[in-house]
C-alpha cells in the first residue's frame, strides 16, 4: 500500500451545524470539559463566538457555526486519539445542544520527505497520474526544479464527498526570536515532501444524537486504506 | 524556546487555522493554485427517498435526508468484516421472512415453518458476529429465540410483517443504540413473537451445551 511509505502528518476533524447560540452561555463549561479530555491544553483565545484551546499536537476550535480538532503527528489516528475525538464530539453535542450536523468531515495529510522538491516532483511524475508535455510550453523551462503537478481527485454527490490530493512542495519555515535571549535568533528550515491529502465528509443532515464519531473515523480510515491503491498505483 | 512551532499552512488544510505566534512565517513553494474545497458550504437539498426495499432502506436514514448509513460507517458493510457478514446474513433472513409471508398467504404453513427455522438458524450464525454492537446482537438473539419456538399455527400475518420490518431495520441501522433495539423487540412482542420464553431459553442452552440440567429435566415443562 502506498501509504505505508508515508507518515501521517496531520488530521483535521470538523463539524458544521446551525448557529449554536449556546456557546455564549456555556463557553466556560465546554472549555473545562475539553481540558479534562485533552491533557495540558490551554486557552489561546476566548471570545464570545470562538474559543481556541491548544496543547502539544492539538488545537481545538469551538465556534458558533463549526468546531474543529486539529491534530499533528504520526499518532493522530491512534486509538487514544479516536477516543478523545469521540469524547470531544460528545461535549460539543451536549453543551452546544447539537441536534443536526450539516457537515462532518475529516482530512488527513500523509507526507514523504525528499532531499529536494525536484525529487519529490519526480516521484509524483513516476506515478503517471497525468500527461506531462514533451516539449517546452508557456515559455517555461522544462527542467526547472519547481515544475510539478498538483493532482486533485474529487468524488462527490449530495450525500458525501472524497477529495484526494497529491502534490510536491517545499516548505520554508522561518522563526525570528528575540536576539536578547537567543543568539541564533533567525532560524530557517527547509523541507521538501510529497503529500497525500485525503479529505472526506458527509453532507446533508446527520442526526447528532445517533452519530458515532469513533465509528465514523474508523470508517474514514477503512475506506482510505481500502481504496487508495485503486487510485494511485506506483509504476514499477 | 517558547515560540510555538506549529506551521501556518493555510493553503493545505480545509480548516486552516490562524497562527498568531509572533515572528513566524512559512512559505510553501509549490503550485500556487488555490485549493478550492467543497461546494458543501452551500445549503443542500436532498430529496426524500422511498424505503420500499431492503436495499432502498439501506441507502437512506429514517428521515430520508441524511447520508446513507453505508457512507457514514462503510466498515460495517465490508463483506469481509464481521459486521458486513452479519448484514449479509440479515439480508438472507429478510428474504426468508418475505418468503414466509408470501407462503402464509397461500396458505402454505409448511413453507412458513421451514422459513422460520431457516431464520432461526441464520440468527444463530449471526450472533457470534455481533460483538461490534451489543444492541444489534440483542435483537438478533430475540429473533433467534422467537423463530425457534414459533408454531406456524400461531404465526400471524402482522407477526410476519413485523419480522420483515425488524429485519429491514437491522440491515439499515447496524449501529442502533439500546433504545432503538428495545423498540424493535417491543414491536416483535406486540405482534405476537415470544423471544424470551424461559423453556426455550433452557432448551437453547441445552442445545448449545450451555446447560447443567439433564435433557429430560429440560423437557418436563413442555410435557405437563
Amino acid at each position: 500500500m502506498i501509504l505505508d511509505s508515508y507518515k501521517l502528518y496531520s488530521v483535521v476533524v470538523q463539524l458544521q451545524y446551525a448557529e449554536a447560540y449556546e456557546i455564549w452561555d456555556r463557553a466556560g463549561t465546554i472549555s473545562k470539559k475539553l481540558s479534562t479530555i485533552w491533557p495540558d491544553i490551554t486557552t489561546q483565545k476566548a471570545s464570545p463566538d470562538q474559543q481556541i484551546l491548544r496543547g502539544k499536537g492539538v488545537r481545538i476550535d469551538t465556534t458558533i457555526k463549526k468546531s474543529t480538532v486539529t491534530l499533528t503527528g504520526e499518532k493522530s489516528f491512534d486509538q487514544r486519539m479516536i477516543q478523545r475525538l469521540k469524547e470531544t464530539f460528545e461535549v460539543w453535542r451536549e453543551f452546544l445542544n447539537l441536534n443536526e450536523l450539516e457537515r462532518v468531515s475529516a482530512r488527513s495529510v500523509y507526507v514523504k520527505e525528499f532531499p529536494s522538491v525536484k525529487e519529490a516532483n519526480a516521484e509524483l511524475f513516476s506515478l503517471n497520474l497525468a500527461r506531462w508535455p514533451s516539449s517546452k510550453v508557456f515559455d517555461q523551462p522544462m527542467d526547472a526544479d519547481l515544475n510539478g503537478l498538483e493532482i486533485h481527485y474529487r468524488f462527490e454527490d449530495e450525500s458525501s464527498f472524497a477529495v484526494l490530493t497529491l502534490k510536491a512542495e517545499e516548505i520554508v519555515y522561518e522563526v525570528e526570536l528575540d536576539p536578547y535571549f537567543i543568539a541564533e535568533s533567525e532560524q530557517k528550515v527547509k523541507k521538501s515532501r510529497l503529500i497525500i491529502d485525503f479529505d472526506r465528509g458527509l453532507l446533508g443532515s446527520v442526526d447528532a444524537s445517533k452519530f458515532r464519531m469513533d465509528e465514523w473515523i474508523k470508517g474514514y480510515q477503512h475506506i482510505l486504506r481500502r481504496d487508495i491503491d485503486k487510485v494511485i498505483t506506483k509504476q514499477l | 524556546m517558547t515560540a510555538d512551532s506549529s506551521y501556518r499552512r493555510t493553503n493545505l488544510l480545509t480548516t486552516s487555522t490562524e497562527d498568531t505566534s509572533i515572528g513566524q512565517r512559512t512559505q510553501t513553494r509549490s503550485s500556487a493554485t488555490a485549493f478550492t474545497f467543497f461546494k458543501s458550504d452551500l445549503q443542500r437539498r436532498i430529496s426524500k427517498r422511498n424505503n420500499t426495499s431492503l436495499s432502498g432502506e439501506s441507502t437512506a436514514e429514517a428521515e430520508g435526508i441524511g447520508p446513507p448509513i453505508d457512507r457514514i460507517y462503510p466498515q460495517m458493510f465490508d463483506a469481509e468484516a464481521p459486521a458486513g457478514q452479519s448484514l449479509t446474513f440479515i439480508h438472507n433472513a429478510f428474504n426468508d421472512a418475505q418468503s414466509a409471508l408470501e407462503a402464509f398467504s397461500s396458505p402454505d404453513l409448511q413453507t412458513v415453518a421451514s422459513r422460520l427455522t431457516q431464520i432461526a438458524s441464520t440468527m444463530a450464525r449471526i450472533h457470534p458476529l455481533t460483538e461490534f454492537n451489543e444492541s444489534f446482537g440483542a435483537v438478533v438473539s430475540f429473533i433467534r429465540r422467537a423463530t425457534l419456538i414459533a408454531s406456524p399455527l400461531e404465526v400471524s400475518r402482522p407477526g410476519l410483517n413485523s419480522l420483515v420490518q425488524v429485519l429491514r431495520s437491522l440491515y439499515s441501522n447496524p449501529m442502533m443504540d439500546l433504545d432503538e433495539a428495545s423498540d424493535l423487540v417491543d414491536e416483535l412482542k406486540s405482534s405476537g413473537w415470544h423471544g424470551e420464553h424461559g423453556v426455550a431459553e433452557t432448551l437453547i442452552a441445552e442445545l448449545l451445551n450451555e446447560s447443567d440440567d439433564e435433557p429430560e429435566e429440560v423437557q418436563v415443562p413442555l410435557f405437563p
